[in-house]
């Protein structure tokens, strides 16, 4: 059984010209990224080209990465001034690489219940809201791993959070003991 | 022994798959396309070099292939040298010079 490469190392790879090594990235962080994106952004299709904006920036610019063993919070980064820029100019010629999306799982389509729920939630909360509550409830991640991310204060991100728990809580009909 | 997130599953529910070779391939298909474009403008940047030096050189070349107009040998010299520092002049562009960062991510 062999170890598997750590971040770090694919990296150091993919820096020195190794396409395998960044696709092994892109395998490894896509999910996280994605769902992120589609949580903060409310369209699928525009939450996963973002994501591929995201993934094409990272290797334009894998050079300046300074901490590598870091790079999915680096990814997020990437990821989270996307949707900014792309929240700001909504009125912007939609064009959207969608073809591949026909190729996708099944289990992946769009439609669950629960998910249409939450979808309509979040978007009734404020981006930088949603933005602190996709990673620190739905993703995981510290709060001050979230503010490093999103360049906020870590008072912020904790009351974003809060807010934010209690208000999608109510709007999904949800009790809630932590709010 | 802590009770289970109520809002876990709404957002379980709008996870993105963890293996998906669509997206994969989409986005190194992305990356190919903007290697292409880099190899590309790197070209281009390699010929407008070769071509300014050339223009440069015009001046330098005509007036030797005129003062020396009787002999043939001396003007396919003169083409040779020009040929030379084009040549260099293209080496430096695309081997040695070490672009600052911003003019790399340009190109």
């Amino acid at each position: 059984m062999s170890a598997q490469p750590t971040d770090a190392a694919l990296v150091a790879a993919a820096r020195s010209g190794s396409d395998n090594a960044f696709s092994r990235l892109v395998d490894r962080h896509q999910q996280a990224v994605r769902s992120f994106l589609r949580r903060v952004c409310g369209h699928e299709a525009d939450a996963d080209d973002l994501a591929q904006e995201t993934f094409l920036a990272a290797w334009t610019s894998l050079r300046t990465l300074d901490k590598p063993e870091r790079v999915r919070s680096w990814l997020f980064g990437i990821a989270w001034r996307r949707a900014q820029g792309m929240a700001r100019s909504m009125s912007r010629t939609r064009r959207r690489e969608t073809d591949w999306q026909g190729e996708r799982p099944e289990h992946d389509q769009p439609g669950t219940e629960l998910n249409i729920a939450m979808q309509q939630a979040l978007v009734q909360l404020p981006s930088d809201q949603r933005a602190a509550v996709a990673l620190c409830l739905a993703g995981d991640w510290s709060h001050a791993d979230a503010a490093q991310i999103l360049e906020m204060p870590l008072g912020t991100v904790k009351s974003h959070v809060l807010r934010g728990r209690a208000r999608l809580a109510e709007i999904l009909g949800v009790r809630d003991d932590e709010t | 022994m802590t009770r289970p997130d109520p809002l876990k599953a709404f957002f379980e529910a709008g996870d993105a798959p963890a293996i998906d070779p669509a997206f994969r391939a989409a986005t190194m298909q992305r990356i190919a396309q903007r290697r292409l474009q880099l190899g590309l403008a790197r070209a281009a940047l390699a010929g407008l070099t070769v071509f300014v030096s050339l223009l440069l050189l015009r001046p330098i070349a005509v007036s030797l292939a005129l003062s020396l107009s009787a002999s043939l040998g001396e003007a396919a010299l003169a083409l040779a040298a020009t040929g030379l520092v084009a040549f260099a002049g293209y080496y430096l562009a695309t081997h040695t010079v070490k672009w600052p960062r911003w003019v790399q991510r340009l190109l």
